[in-house]
């Protein structure tokens, strides 16, 4: 039996007077790919930035509620590098260090002390494996990751995000920045890691949602409005709002 | 009808005209360069080849040049000398300026960032005679005192000063690039688990890495040229030095310039001016291995990352810590004298009473640091009073006051068996130092290998690598905050009305018309500089091809026109203004040598902000049938004023600090000046010469308080056009 990873209650956020998110309350499960669809600005990055805590970075910025990973409070007494850690993150647009593959994917484990060679190679190799795109850097490890493509870097990003064995992946519009063929090459990437992985992803994509995830949530000017089974919610939406949204009636 | 062609061919030629000028105008600075290079190549070069030789040059260890026979000219000493007291100026200050941008860029609270800005945008304004000033007054005796030396005046000092000196430079350089680095990567850092201080230092710190170069080489750039503070500070002795020789005083190409340009004539100045041929060759590599270095970096982020370069932050916190132990350990154990206080003394040397000059033997007993016996030509001598500092066995000065014959002596003595010591009150303090300067090196290295060991072994441990980022702020703030303060605190007493008076005169050193023939200076410099500079950054923006093979020749010559040294400049004016055209010593020899050396400022802020200007601008302008020059004029130049403004602001600031190339061009004469031919001291020329002179170093304070403030005003005007630039741009 499935258990809740993340449990989110009353969660609400401000930047400075602005209030970004409303009560947003739900339960995503482990080992599933969950998918965040809302028009621009209605909280979904927000939310998922909050997850890991990225938020603490922006100035004014100021949670309540609960938000508990296996049960442990995320703003309680955490170490907050440690869970960044254990939750990692991709980005709208690949962010690939200024270095080569290689230290890329090994910043992270050497992040966490990890500095043996050996080990290093092998996390490398898994983390790039894992990613799928070992194939294509495996003789170009020691040059620069600017050199590679925008799908290739996202790709690296990921493998990036996976070398610290997260449990958790956050992403945050993985594909916006890419073209149609890396962009498929990324999302069958998202089904394949989901076993492993609990996976949370934000996309603008309502095809995307359907094609990758197994529960979806449709947010609405900082309001979780409707939360189910893709499928379902796709299908038969309760609320007026989402189904709108989701026939493009809606804006 | 027969008018309107008139005008129309009218506005055609005027066009045209302009063109012309415009074209003319970019052609001065190659002309300038072109005559720098003529000069002095031309009277250098055949130095070095066909009556010195060059490998007897470069390599010559001994520099004699005024000897009657067989003068020698050697300058190795002062090529040394440069790459010493340079690399010196690197090792003490790249490693706390990196930290201290990496310190403002990212982890200085806004309410000290507030306060840190302006001071160091201050102190990158200061005049290097202020800073030489400093250096003589505060560094010199520190050292001289704390590790007892005969002078202060050492390598050790200059690179102290270099150092500090070149913190402005490298510290908002380095600190714009690491601005210049995406949030992104910093996010992606931390979303990796990474700390703060790990997303700076292993991801934001290595991506500006190219900045953070281009920082470097311009401070590496600044401390070589470095003159007049150098002169001030180095000891100046033209002798071969060991790089460990860090407690000795020795000379560098700029200094050997400007201490004998004054009187230099023949075969002599032409090897001046072929030390300044090896200065320019020198800037050149560093111009080229600098653009090499860039592109090569540029290359490898985009394509391969073969060759990474990688900031060795080890390295960098190990050579914090171990400056810092180095110090600590200096004075304790490395250096420390052998305090004893017996000893077998025979001495043998002058004495002097009253105006005879004696040499007897002397010899004499040193027992629980009394002296027991002294004798003097067998006759022993009871002594009632002896002081004195003796030094590598000689008395530097000491007075011995012999009971019976009453008086009191000076004497100049030679004590072997004792290399330095001192007599207070008849006590003796015998303090015996072999290899010196072997040991301050080996007490500062084993001070960096320390700190890099001490840090390897806690690597990881954020706390510790911010602390040394505090630290390195903490230095910058206490080194910037020291000169500042020292002027004030010595200077604003010092100010009086007397120093303002009109009329120079031997009692009263007023600066008054110094502070004029300053403005005037400034003005004469500028008259000159402005249109040219203008003028020619018009040409390359608006008239000239992109991509034309002109254009690339002129910023070429501007660049290495840029990377001068205020002395080259001043030695090219002293040989072609003042001798050659015969001018003297005067303000037009003097403002021409400066507008020269300005031109390139002028041109290259000109240039950019017209660049900024939108062509949309320009588009329009023509689309209403407007011509060029009716574009340049009434469009592009207005809405490029602010930042043209700005340049001219910074070349106020050059001109208001410059004394390397003003004491022989513009000359040292005190008073008003009265016409274009007269000599004039500027400002800061005066408060090198006060400083130079023991008898008027209050004056000397009051100078630099005045400077200061210039500066001050200076930088005010140039921030307030900076942030309405800012606004303006904001509000597009």
């Amino acid at each position: 039996m499935r258990k809740n990873k993340y449990e989110l209650k009353n969660v609400d956020l401000w930047y400075s007077d602005f209030q970004a998110l409303k009560d947003v309350n739900m339960d995503i499960m482990e080992k599933e790919v969950t998918a965040f669809i809302g028009p621009s600005g209605c909280g979904k990055s927000t939310l998922i930035k909050t997850l890991n805590r990225m938020n603490d970075l922006v100035e004014g910025c100021r949670v309540t509620g609960k938000i508990h990973l296996d049960g442990q409070d995320i703003f309680g007494n955490i170490n907050v590098n440690h869970l960044r850690k254990r939750v990692g993150m991709v980005f709208q647009k690949p962010n690939p260090f200024p270095m080569s593959i290689y230290d890329n994917i090994a910043f992270g484990p050497r992040t966490h002390g990890i500095t043996a060679k050996l080990k290093l190679d092998e996390i490398v190799e898994k983390s790039l494996r894992d990613a799928a795109i070992w194939e294509e850097t495996k003789d170009r490890l020691k040059k620069s990751a600017l050199g590679l493509s925008g799908g290739q870097q996202q790709r690296l990003c990921i493998a990036r995000a996976l070398s610290v064995s997260p449990e958790v992946l956050l992403m945050d519009e993985p594909t916006s920045a890419l073209d149609p063929i890396s962009t498929s090459k990324i999302e069958d990437l998202i089904s394949d890691l989901k076993g492993d992985y609990t996976v949370i992803i934000v996309t603008h994509n309502m095809q995307q949602a359907t094609r990758i995830s197994d529960k979806t949530a449709f947010f609405l000017l900082g309001e979780m409005v409707e939360f189910g089974k893709t499928e379902t919610l796709f299908s038969m939406p309760k609320d007026k709002r989402c189904e709108d949204y989701i026939t493009g009636r809606f804006g | 009808m027969k008018r309107r062609t008139l005008k129309a061919e009218d506005i055609f030629n005027i066009e045209f005209i302009m063109r012309i000028v415009f074209i003319l105008s970019a052609l001065t600075a190659v002309f300038a360069v072109g005559l720098i290079c003529f000069f002095l190549f031309a009277r250098g070069l055949p130095a070095i080849f066909f009556e010195i030789g060059p490998i007897k040059f470069i390599t010559g260890t001994e520099w004699y040049p005024r000897r009657v026979e067989n003068p020698l000219f050697g300058i190795l000493p002062m090529i040394l000398g440069s790459i010493y007291v340079t690399a010196g100026a690197i090792i003490i200050g790249v490693p706390v300026g990196i930290l201290t941008a990496v310190f403002m860029a990212k982890m200085c609270p806004l309410w000290l960032y507030r306060f840190l800005k302006p001071l160091i945008s201050l102190l990158a304004g200061v005049p290097s005679v202020v800073y030489g000033f400093f250096g003589m007054m505060i560094i010199v005796p520190w050292l001289r005192d704390a590790l007892n030396l005969t002078s202060g005046s050492t390598m050790l000092a200059t690179s102290i000063l270099l150092g500090i000196m070149i913190l402005p430079t490298v510290i908002t350089i380095s600190e714009s690039s690491l601005r210049a680095v995406p949030d992104e990567l910093y996010e992606g850092a931390v979303a990796l688990g990474a700390s703060h201080t790990r997303a700076v230092y292993r991801v934001i710190l290595p991506a500006a890495k190219s900045g953070v170069l281009a920082a470097v080489v311009l401070g590496i750039g600044r401390a070589i040229g470095e003159t007049m503070a150098v002169r001030m500070v180095a000891g100046n002795q033209a002798l071969m030095r060991a790089p460990w020789d860090i407690t000795e005083g020795l000379r560098t190409m700029t200094t050997n310039i400007i201490l004998e340009m004054g009187y230099a004539d023949g075969l002599h100045l032409e090897a001046l001016i072929a030390t300044g041929v090896v200065l320019f060759v020198f800037i050149v590599l560093i111009n080229v291995l600098f653009s090499v270095l860039t592109k090569k970096s540029e290359k490898e982020s985009k394509f391969a990352g073969k060759f990474s370069f990688k900031i060795p932050a080890d390295v960098i916190y190990g050579g914090i810590i171990g400056l810092v132990l180095g110090m600590a350990i200096i004075p304790n154990f490395s250096i420390a004298p052998n305090i004893s206080s017996s000893a077998d003394i025979s001495i043998s040397g002058a004495i002097v009473r009253g105006n005879e000059m004696m040499s007897p033997n002397i010899s004499g007993t040193i027992t629980d640091g009394k002296i027991e016996s002294l004798n003097i030509d067998g006759v022993e001598i009871v002594t009632t009073r002896i002081e004195g500092l003796f030094i590598n066995g000689s008395f530097v000065e000491s007075s011995i006051e012999l009971s019976g014959e009453g008086g009191r002596e000076r004497s100049v003595m030679l004590i072997d068996g004792i290399d330095s010591g001192e007599i207070v009150n008849g006590e003796v303090r015998i303090i015996s130092f072999y290899g010196k300067n072997i040991d301050v090196l080996i007490g500062i290295i084993l001070g960096i290998f320390l700190g890099i060991l001490l840090i390897k072994l806690i690597t990881g441990f954020d706390g510790l690598i911010k602390v040394m980022t505090w630290i390195a702020a903490f230095i910058t703030i206490t080194a910037m905050g020291f000169v500042i303060g020292y002027i004030l605190v010595r200077g604003v007493p010092s100010l009086s009305l007397d120093l303002f008076r009109f009329r120079y005169t031997a009692d009263n050193t007023s600066m008054m018309p110094s502070v004029i023939n300053t403005a005037i200076m400034v003005l004469a410099t500028l008259l000159v500089a402005v249109p040219f500079g203008v003028g020619s950054a018009i040409y390359l923006v608006e008239y000239a091809k992109r991509g034309n093979k002109f254009v690339k020749v002129i910023r070429i010559v501007t660049e290495t026109l840029a990377g001068i040294p205020s002395i080259v400049y001043g030695l090219f004016g002293m040989i072609f203004f003042v001798v050659f055209l015969d001018w003297g010593y005067s303000l037009i020899a003097g403002s021409f040598t400066l507008s020269i050396m300005v031109l390139p400022l002028i041109m290259r802020t000109t240039e950019e902000s017209l660049k900024a200007v939108p062509d949309a601008y320009r588009e329009g302008s023509f689309a209403l049938g407007a011509g060029k020059l009716r574009t340049v004029f009434m469009i592009v130049l207005p809405a490029a004023i602010p930042g043209i403004l700005a340049g001219i602001i910074l070349s106020v600031g050059r001109i208001v600090g410059e004394t390397a190339a003003l004491m022989y061009t513009a000359g040292i004469a005190p008073q008003i000046l009265r016409g274009p031919l007269s000599s004039a001291r500027t400002l800061s020329v005066h408060m090198f010469i006060l400083s130079g002179e023991g008898t008027h170093r209050e004056q000397a304070h009051a100078t630099a308080v005045i400077l200061l403030i210039l500066v001050i005003v200076i930088n005010s005007i140039s921030s307030f056009i900076a942030g309405k630039v800012a606004a303006k741009k904001s509000t597009k």
